[in-house]
Order: C-alpha cells, then sequence, then structure tokens
C-alpha cells in the first residue's frame, strides 16, 4: 500500500471520527429538557423570562440563533462555521467560544506532554532495570500494577495531602507558573506508565524468544547488536500505536485532573460548559477533543507505517 | 497485560479478604443515619473508619458502596458482553453489509476517550443508576465484539461448522451451540479487566458530581464529598479510594491470570494438533 492511500483512508477515518463526535453532542445538547431559546433568555434576564415580560423576546432569539431550522439544518450551519473558526458565542460568558478554546488549549497542552514524556522516561528506566539489574522484575511488575490500578483522582488527592497540605512543596490548585503544573503532570504520568511497562516487557520477551534472535545470537552478533536490531526494533512494533492511543484517551484523565487541580485547561471548560448547559462551548471542546485524539491515532499510524514493512505490504492498514 | 507475574491465586486471596471483610461488617451498619455530633469523628473503636462531615458511619458507607459501584459495575460488564458477543458473531459469521456496518461503528466509538463519552452522556441524561449503565455500556461493548467478530470470521470455516451445516443446521443453532462456546472463553481475562475499569469509571463519574446522585453511598461520591475536610479529616478521602484502588488491583491481576490460562490452553491446542 502506498502512502498516499494509508493517508487517504485515515484521515476519512479520522474526518468521520470528528463529524460523529461532534454529531453525536449536537444531537444530545438539542433533545435536552428545556427550550434552548428560554435558557439563553433566562441567563441574560437571571430568572426566568415569563416573569421578566420577555415572553415576546423568544422567538426573537430563536431566530437570531437560528433555533427554529431542522436539526440537521442547524448541525450543518454549525460545521460550515466551525471549520471557519467560528464557534459561536458562549451563552456562559457572551464571549467568542473560539477565544476562550484558544486560551484553555495552553495548560492542557502542556499538561499532556509533560505527563507523556514523564510517563515513557519511567518506563525506560523500568524496562532496562528488568533487563539489565538482576531480581527487578517483582518490583517492576507490582509497581506497574499499582499504576493501572490506582484511579487518578485519588492519586491526586494523595499527592495534595502530602506534597501541598503536608511539606507545604508546591501549591494545591490553579495555574500561573510551572510549580502548578507538577502534581497534575504526575498523577497522569503515574496512571500511564504502568500500562507502558507491562506492554513494553511482555513484547521485548516475546521478541527475544524468536529464531532470528537465535539466529542472530547464534553467526556472533554481539549482545547489544542483537538487541537493538533484531529484539528492540520488533519489540517496539506493537507499542508504538499503543502509545498513541493512550495520549489520545489521556483525555479522559485530563478532564477528572484539571477538575481537581482547578487548571484552567480545555477539561475543566468541558465540565463547565456541561454544568450549565452551554451548548456551544461543548460542542466546541468535543470538536478540539476529537480533532486531538485523531491527530494522536493518526501520529501512531504513521509511526507504525514508517517501523513496520509489513503494514506497508499488507492489504489492511 | 500478561506480564504480570504477581499474579498468584494465594496473593488474590489476601487482597480479597482485605476488601470483603469490612464489607460484610459494614452491612450491617447503618449507612445514611445522620449525627452531627459526630461529624468528622477520625476513626476509632465506635466508628471504625471515623464518621463523615453529616456523622455517617464511613465503615457503612463503604459496604453499601460496594454494593451499587459492583454490582452497577457487573451488570455494565454483563450488558457489554451480551451485547457485543451478539453483534460481533453476527458480524463475524454473516458478513455483507451488517458487518460493514458495524465495524464501521466500532471504529467510530473506540476512536472517542470512554470517560469523556459518558460525561457528556451523563449530564444530559436523568443522573440515575439506569443512565450510568448505559452510558458506560454505550462504549463498553465494542471490545467484546471486535474479539468475537474475529473468532467467528476464523470459525465459520472450520471443518466442524461445515459439518454442521451439512447437516442442515440453522445459523442460529450454529452461533448459539458452537460459536458462543468457542468464544466465550478468551473474553473472561477482558471482561476481569473491564469489570475493574468499570468500577473505576463509575467511581471517577461519582467524583466529577456526575455518577450516582448522593446521598447514595458510592466511593467516588465520597471522596468529592470530602474534598473540603481534606486536611481536617484526610481519612475520609483516603478510605473509599483504597477500596477503589484494591478492587481495580484484584481484578487486574485476576485478569492477567486468566489471561495467562488462555494463553496456556491455546498452546497445549497447538501441540495436540501438531
Amino acid at each position: 500500500m502506498t502512502i498516499a492511500l494509508f493517508l487517504f483512508r485515515r484521515l476519512g477515518m479520522a474526518a468521520a471520527t470528528v463529524v460523529f463526535a461532534t454529531a453525536l453532542t449536537f444531537v444530545l445538547t438539542h433533545l435536552a429538557p428545556g427550550d434552548a431559546a428560554e435558557i439563553i433568555l433566562s441567563r441574560v434576564f437571571i430568572g426566568d423570562p415569563e416573569t421578566a415580560g420577555a415572553r415576546s423576546d423568544l422567538a426573537v432569539v430563536a431566530t437570531r440563533f437560528g433555533l427554529d431550522n431542522p436539526l440537521a439544518l442547524q448541525y450543518l450551519e454549525w460545521a460550515r462555521n466551525a471549520v471557519h473558526g467560528d464557534f459561536g458565542v458562549s451563552i456562559a460568558s457572551g464571549m467568542p467560544v473560539a477565544d476562550e478554546i484558544a486560551e484553555r488549549l495552553g495548560p492542557t497542552a502542556v499538561l499532556a506532554l509533560a505527563s507523556t514524556v514523564a510517563a515513557l522516561a519511567v518506563t525506560a528506566g523500568l524496562v532496562a532495570a528488568v533487563r539489565l539489574v538482576p531480581r527487578t522484575r517483582l518490583a517492576v511488575d507490582a509497581a506497574a500494577v499499582a499504576s493501572v490500578s490506582i484511579p487518578n483522582f485519588y492519586l491526586g488527592l494523595v499527592l495534595v495531602l502530602v506534597f501541598s497540605l503536608g511539606l507545604d512543596l508546591l501549591p494545591v490548585s490553579g495555574a500561573g507558573s510551572w510549580r502548578h503544573y507538577v502534581l497534575p503532570a504526575a498523577v497522569l504520568a503515574l496512571g500511564q506508565f504502568g500500562y507502558f511497562t507491562a506492554l513494553m516487557n511482555a513484547s521485548l520477551r516475546d521478541a527475544d524468544g524468536q529464531l532470528y534472535v537465535l539466529t542472530a545470537r547464534a553467526k556472533g552478533l554481539p549482545p547489544h547488536e542483537v538487541f537493538r536490531r533484531h529484539v528492540l526494533r520488533n519489540a517496539i512494533v506493537p507499542v508504538v500505536p499503543y502509545v498513541a492511543l493512550q495520549v489520545a484517551f489521556l483525555f479522559g484523565g485530563v478532564v477528572v485532573i484539571e477538575r481537581l487541580f482547578s487548571l484552567p485547561g480545555l477539561g475543566g471548560y468541558l465540565v463547565d460548559a456541561l454544568d450549565v448547559r452551554n451548548a456551544p462551548a461543548l460542542l466546541a471542546a468535543i470538536a478540539v477533543v476529537a480533532v486531538f485524539v485523531s491527530v494522536a491515532n493518526l501520529t501512531g499510524d504513521l509511526l507504525l507505517y514508517a517501523l513496520d514493512p509489513r503494514v506497508r505490504f499488507s492489504g489492511r492498514g | 497485560m500478561t506480564a504480570m507475574r504477581l499474579s498468584v491465586p494465594s496473593f488474590l486471596v489476601v487482597l480479597g479478604t482485605i476488601l470483603l471483610v469490612p464489607v460484610a461488617v459494614g452491612l450491617f451498619r447503618d449507612p445514611t443515619g445522620i449525627s452531627l455530633a459526630d461529624a468528622l469523628i477520625a476513626p476509632s473503636p465506635a466508628f471504625p473508619f471515623g464518621a463523615d462531615h453529616m456523622g455517617r458511619d464511613v465503615l457503612a458507607r463503604i459496604a453499601y458502596g460496594f454494593l451499587w459501584d459492583s454490582g452497577l459495575s457487573v451488570t455494565i460488564v454483563a450488558a457489554s458482553l451480551a451485547l457485543g458477543v451478539g453483534l460481533g458473531l453476527a458480524g463475524g459469521y454473516l458478513g455483507g453489509a451488517f458487518d460493514g456496518a458495524l465495524t464501521i461503528v466500532m471504529d467510530l466509538l473506540v476512536a472517542l476517550p470512554h470517560l469523556v463519552l459518558a460525561i457528556v452522556l451523563m449530564a444530559y441524561f436523568d443522573q440515575g443508576p439506569v443512565a450510568l449503565a448505559v452510558a458506560l455500556t454505550l462504549p463498553g461493548w465494542v471490545k467484546y465484539a471486535r474479539l468475537a467478530r474475529a473468532r467467528a470470521a476464523a470459525l465459520r470455516e472450520a471443518d466442524f461448522i461445515l459439518m454442521e451445516r451439512v447437516v442442515g443446521a440453522g445459523p442460529l443453532r450454529i452461533l448459539l451451540r458452537h460459536m458462543v462456546p468457542n468464544v466465550l472463553p478468551p473474553l473472561a481475562g477482558l471482561a476481569a479487566l473491564h469489570l475493574g475499569h468499570t468500577v473505576l469509571n463509575v467511581a471517577a463519574l461519582g467524583f466529577l458530581g456526575l455518577g450516582l446522585q448522593p446521598p447514595t453511598p458510592e466511593w467516588g461520591g465520597m471522596i468529592l464529598e470530602s474534598r473540603p475536610y481534606l486536611y481536617q479529616a484526610p481519612w475520609l478521602a483516603i478510605t473509599p479510594g483504597c477500596f477503589v484502588f484494591l478492587f481495580m488491583m484484584i481484578f487486574t491481576l485476576l485478569a492477567a491470570r486468566l489471561e495467562a490460562r488462555a494463553g496456556e490452553g491455546e498452546r497445549e491446542d497447538a501441540h495436540a494438533a501438531a
């Protein structure tokens, strides 16, 4: 399969994912009880539009926001504007959603990047330890089980208790300096490394047992060359798309952790939007998450394409 | 998660006992009785796990929380398993347009973070246990369906299935009598891990305030309620968190054990065939 066809198929799937996620959210927000025009008016008047004498304004609001069009048409209208970077106006603040999202992207990006790099570093260290230091396997396996088992919100609270309230080393919540990111990134990294370590160790063990590794050793290749050229090259292949998928799914954890540490990122924005039924903000947040997930998966697929020649020659990517 | 050699049965028994003994004791106590005089009492003989901000017994709430969290999670796993195996087998065995549509739906559902999907659904549903079960089953069935589908597609051409067809068995008989028993055993490890993750997700939704609503005793909700008292009464957050952790650890180890077993079984099959 050529790279062009491979890319084309993957991009098609990515686009379908984004459409699916936003359309589903769009339908949900419109099925929700309560007339959208009334919700918008009640935010403006801070109360019941009936008593505020604004009943006649309902129709005006409905027309202004296109709320009396068929649902499919409203979605297409939203999608067309979204593609042009216009996500409408936040019902909660009256500000353009696109601007608010842009502000929120920074903290989430820092958090995701820092935690993934840290998790991969810990994984590399532990995998090396298992292979180089005798009798470390049990300890590493135990650490991996603990990592995948501990709920992130619980780990976050315990770290706050120890490092913020107990030792007074790091801030409890908020953003502003790098110190605010240490605990949230640590929580996410500590929850991630167990999956990576367990998979990498299993994959390395599988590769160790292959006949081509025996052949390489038998023909007298030095051990580090056998490892680098034959074991590692093959063992890394199943791990790469898995890491990409985990990074994509990191967002579930990000939502919880941003809430826990009051970090003003995209996850917190999404939950805030849900709390007040802020449909434009919610849709934009979901669209950004879906794009982020698609890009992460696409990156994983491309890395796999580069690493594994079998993908290039098989019909299925 | 095939690599975990810690998965010793005796270790599982120890962890299970640590989990179940407090639960068994707590079920005889009152989880909802409010007594403000006892608010934020530290663990003591009268309240082994302390009392929360309304003076409710934490041990009892842990025990009834176990019933809610694990009961709901078992329901979600069972529903996901039934839906996934049913759809996966039908897709793999029947093929055609149905299989094509199923594949697309599965690809779309696995492309979204499950917790995010559940959070959005819960915010717009009525926040009861039924809604929670639906919100977590909706993305939950896909993994089972993928495995069942692959296995059914492989089995379709197996000799014993062809023989059945020759003697005139209909698709329903083949699916129920031959496909289902062949597909279920390798799904056991997956289901164990799914159960652990589901308890984790139910608790995470509870912690976000989108899961089971107070005063229902639920582990994630208990942690949420304890947050304002984290400094004065840290045990209020630590105890339910430990139980979620313990539950997840037990099922992670169990899943590793079951998968290792399934792997051994397959190797034996291969030897027998050779």
